[in-house]
């Protein structure tokens, strides 16, 4: 790829500031810890005081969990880097060296990163709690061994909570989409850089709490919460809908800041068609998070609203229990969406890079992301065909259908990309192949789950299990690796090491296919889902599942080690390793603080994936010029 | 230093980026309002229950929609580079900011939580209140920024044009709560 | 940030975060939740048990034969709606089949009660009352007072309401009946 002059030149202090990391950098982060428990402990114990009351009840607990998330946030830094500023008191500090990834910071790229890391320890204490679901379904019965019932219910509730909506939901949209959001339209920073700091900083209480649910009596309603269970289960269902409503405000927020940042913040140049696929999809994500994340949040609140204040929405006289499924499904079928279209366009942007070849039918497939984000808003609807008259069946069963017609656009690009190019098949191309074979077995899977009379058997069963594993974790949680090796270089300026990156893509992959395809047979076997004692002529297939299961959880440990190891001392990285013609490889790597040298300017004149031959380069370089 | 550079060019928005992207929150708080609103005909029934506190209705729609005057004044100032006239505006919005997060608290338990319009009236105003609590302390950052540092306050325009445009969606939103709770 | 920097602050913040940790778990252990693990009072033995969702607090006792003890029950179900809940000493669960394994039969109650036999004091009246087991509404509170019968070994309690949910979701506890001391 071209470098022109202007980003070959050093320019004073981008580089950040020169400090080596110390261990006193990382005391915002401990004092942030204390002071977040302290709110938490002394809140509840005044309010169980005054109310007397116990401190594991509801109420001190809403009232601990609220202060604490409060000092959690005051601890952090946001004091000195936003609040006291914006009522006219000292300017923030600037932070610019390691200092930012350990305190509050308004740099999307510090904020990207610490979201990888929190993704990371999410997705290992939800991955132990899946392990123990499956240790528990080795024999029909080990309730006497291990879990207890009321232990398993809240073990899976808090591993769906958890590996949803705060692994899945900010993976690929956290870790990768905000370090690449501005970057990829040529700006340094976000709309609203210091909201999108505060989005991470509601991450680990919102987490911390959902973990640590079962010490007030835990929760037994699965990642649902559906009432009237929620409200008969322990105290913990409060820092289910706590946290759920926490984790979604971060979304909300990490949402305004991609819609806001793409409407107003594209390079001269960038119009609609010109946008990179992979900000399609980050846009999309955000656009149902903002139109449909209300009647979710409000559901939380009400479930929480009749727990600690005493109305009545889903319980007693005036309360309609089925209103909650309505609320909660309304966002979170969409939801998955927010989940897999940035793996959808995650795709669409590694393979054109790795093939050489232009995106195919490149309008088609924002169609097909945009088509998905509006068909999606309505596909909640076949969550409730249990709970309709037959003559709605129809309707509910079209529409959630007519999905797969915009989800076949994003196929047949990816494909239409593929066919006659000549692709490096380097590890992130490998897993997109992969996650691409596996969203397709979860998605011709889901077919049946939108079909009524198909749905009506399968329901509640480990069918459904299978297909969204298929989806989240075949698709979501593939892509997610294949973005991390994919910009591994940009954030470290390290390549990571390629043979461990595809010998864990392969284990992967089996191990995932061995432990997922035989749920397809439990559930049409006659496999309830969510229990942890079943019959014992489902024994020797769930013994299967476990024992893949135990190879798939535990071969995570190679990506994680490989990531570390690189990051210490991977090989180095060009400045573009895969030759991508995509904007954010015009910066040095590791990416400096600040992005683009001062002085200069992009202008786009064509889609980052021209790379057809003979295509001029798709962003021109020039001086800043006078008056801008 | 290439610290004190740094700053412009890590935020680079300019003021109509700013300005126009704080329409998306303000959107997403409306639909959220919106749901609320909604969900009061699924709780609360077809009419209004005796026993609704329908002065202090009345009395803070009608403050709100006094408050009017206040805003358009602070918004007009602000475009004419008149700061410490908006200042002043927003003293005023923020003495109404604490009268209707007063008036909020003041008509909850007129109907018991307990029922469904009681329930979805308390859990719904206090939600409405949250956003008044939030404006406050909007109106009271810019208010003190404005005193304490005019410098920024001009440099940062955007953040008191915001505040404004807040507070008129809380009009819209007060406005629409009382039409939804009181005369529906 | 100057290294070092602000490391007392942090320290302090530790410090004040391990003492109200440990002040609140304390007070809830203590004053809230007060489990008297047999504190005497004129030779009478006072043992509180804390019904919650479902489970109790304590989840063990240990008694001696001959003692005389004093039991209070306090339903503190946390949910909206609160729970009713009950207290049952046996042993042997009465089942009823539904069609799962054998733990996995509903349990409904004991087939032996502790308490047969056994003459129970509440409410100003003594007497023994057959198959004595305590359910409370939410809130309530209930004090009885007995002899520790010659039954030792080991002894459950439990509650079944909700035919048996409550039981299979935790709610249970263990009575250690050793024999009386000094014999």
């Amino acid at each position: 790829m071209a470098t022109t002059g202007v980003q070959g030149r050093a320019v004073e202090g981008t580089g950040g500031g020169g400090e080596p990391f110390a261990w006193s950098m990382v005391l915002p982060l401990v004092r942030a810890g204390f002071m977040g428990f302290t709110g938490y402990f002394a809140a509840a114990w005044i309010t169980a005081m005054i109310g007397h009351t116990v401190i594991v009840n509801p109420l001190p607990a809403t009232v601990g969990y609220v202060v604490g998330l409060l000092a959690w946030l005051a601890g952090s830094g946001i004091w000195d880097g936003w609040i006291r500023r914006a009522f006219g008191g000292a300017e923030a500090p600037a932070l610019t060296g390691v200092e930012r990834y350990f305190r509050f910071s308004s740099d999307p790229k510090a904020t990207a990163v610490r979201y990888v890391i929190f993704n990371v320890l999410a997705f290992f204490f939800a991955g132990l709690a899946a392990m123990a679901i499956r240790i528990e379904l080795l024999t029909p019965d080990s309730t006497k061994w291990w879990l207890s019932e009321v232990h398993y219910n809240q073990t899976f509730g808090i591993h769906g909570l958890m590996m949803l909506l705060a692994v899945a939901a900010s993976a690929i949209v956290g870790g990768m989409g905000y370090y690449l959001l501005p970057m990829m339209l040529g700006a340094r920073t976000v709309i609203f850089p210091r909201l999108l700091g505060l989005s991470w900083w509601l991450l680990p209480p919102a987490a911390v709490a959902v973990f640590m649910s079962p010490l007030i009596g835990g929760f037994q309603t699965g990642w649902w919460g559906y009432p009237p269970l929620a409200q008969n289960s322990g105290s913990g269902i409060v820092f289910y809908t706590l946290g759920a409503a926490t984790l979604l405000t971060s979304s909300l927020l990490g949402g305004i800041n991609i819609i806001g940042t793409i409407v107003y913040m594209r390079a001269k140049g960038m119009s609609l068609g010109r946008i990179p696929m992979f900000l399609w999809g980050l846009f999309a994500a955000g656009t149902i998070l903002i139109v449909e994340a209300p009647a979710t949040f409000t559901g939380t609140l009400m479930d929480l609203s009749d727990m600690i204040l005493g109305s009545h929405f889903y319980t007693g006289p005036t309360g309609h229990p089925l209103a909650y499924d309505d609320q909660f499904w309304w966002l979170f079928h969409p939801e998955v969406y927010v989940f897999v279209l940035p793996a959808f366009a995650l795709w669409l942007e590694i393979l054109p890079a790795a093939a050489q070849r232009p995106v195919f039918a490149r309008n088609w497939g924002i169609a097909g992301i945009l088509g998905i984000t509006m068909i999606g808003a309505m596909v909640g609807v076949h969550h409730y065909f249990t709970a309709v008259s037959d003559e709605r069946m129809p309707i509910f069963m079209t529409l959630t259908e007519t999905i797969s017609i915009p989800s076949g656009f994003v196929f047949l690009c990816a494909l239409g990309t593929l066919w006659g190019g000549r692709l490096r098949l380097t590890s992130p191309a490998l897993l997109c192949l992969m996650a691409m074979m596996n969203f397709l077995i979860g998605g011709l899977t889901g077919i049946f789950n939108a079909d009524v009379p198909a749905d009506l058997q399968l329901h509640n069963t480990y069918w459904v299990i299978g297909h969204f594993h298929y989806t989240i974790l075949g698709s979501v949680i593939f892509s997610w690796l294949a973005g991390l090796y994919w910009w591994f270089p940009k954030v470290t300026g390290r390549l990571v090491n390629e043979f461990w990156a595809k010998f864990h893509a392969w284990w992967f992959f089996i191990f995932f296919n061995m432990t997922f395809l035989p749920m397809f047979i439990l559930g049409i076997e006659g496999m309830n889902r969510r229990i942890a004692v079943y019959l014992p002529y489902l024994h020797p297939l769930n013994e299967f599942v476990s024992i893949s299961s135990f190879f798939l959880g535990a071969g995570f440990l190679i990506p994680a080690a490989n990531l570390f190891f690189s990051w210490r001392s991977g090989k180095k990285a060009p400045q573009n390793p895969w030759g991508s013609k995509s904007l954010e490889w015009h910066s040095p790597s590791p990416t400096p603080y600040i992005v683009f040298p001062e002085g200069s300017e992009v202008t786009v004149v064509g889609p980052n994936d021209n790379y057809a031959a003979g295509a001029p380069e798709p962003f021109v370089w020039a001086p800043t010029t006078a008056g801008k | 230093m290439a610290v004190e550079m740094a700053r412009p060019l890590m935020d680079p928005a300019p003021e109509r980026a700013k300005r126009g992207a704080f329409f998306f929150p303000m959107m997403f708080m409306g639909i959220l309002s919106a749901a609320w609103f909604l969900a009061r005909f699924m709780w609360g029934g077809t009419s209004v229950p005796k026993g609704v506190d329908m002065g202090m209705g009345i009395g803070l729609t009608v403050l709100m929609l006094l408050s009017i005057g206040p805003m358009l004044g602070a918004r007009g100032k602000l475009n004419r580079g008149e700061d410490a006239g908006a200042i002043g505006n927003f003293a005023i919005l923020m003495v109404v900011a604490i009268l209707m997060i007063a008036g909020i608290i003041s008509t909850w338990g007129a109907i018991p939580i307990g029922t469904g319009y009681g329930g979805i009236y308390d859990v719904t105003s206090g939600w409405i209140g949250l956003y008044f609590v939030g404006g406050l302390l909007g109106l009271l950052a810019s208010f003190m920024k404005g005193k304490r540092v005019p410098e920024r306050f001009r440099n940062e325009r955007w953040v008191a044009h915001n505040v404004v445009s807040f507070w008129g969606e809380l009009v819209l939103l007060w406005t629409a709560f009382f039409v939804v709770f009181y005369l529906l | 940030m100057a290294a070092g920097k602000g490391t007392g602050g942090v320290l302090a913040s530790g410090v004040l975060c391990a003492a109200v940790i440990f002040g609140a778990l304390r007070w809830e252990h203590t004053v809230a939740l007060p489990v008297s693990s047999g504190k005497v009072v004129n030779g009478v033995h006072h043992y509180t048990v804390n019904e919650f969702n479902y489970y109790y607090v304590p989840t063990h006792f240990t008694w001696h034969v001959g003692e005389k003890v004093q039991m209070t029950v306090v339903d503190r179900s946390q949910s909206a709606p609160p729970l009713p809940h009950q207290f049952s000493i046996g042993r042997d669960l009465a089942t009823r089949n539904n069609g799962f394994l054998h733990s996995q039969a509903l349990a409904v109650g004991w087939k032996k009660n502790f308490f047969d036999g056994v003459p129970i004091t509440a409410g100003g009246q003594t007497g023994p009352i057959p198959a004595f087991s305590v359910s409370l509404n939410p809130g309530q509170k209930f004090t009885f007072s007995f002899t520790v019968p010659n039954k030792p070994g080991k002894w459950n309690y439990a509650c079944f309401l909700q035919t048996g949910q409550h039981f299979m979701n935790g709610m249970r506890g263990v009575i250690n009946v050793l024999p009386a001391q000094g014999a």
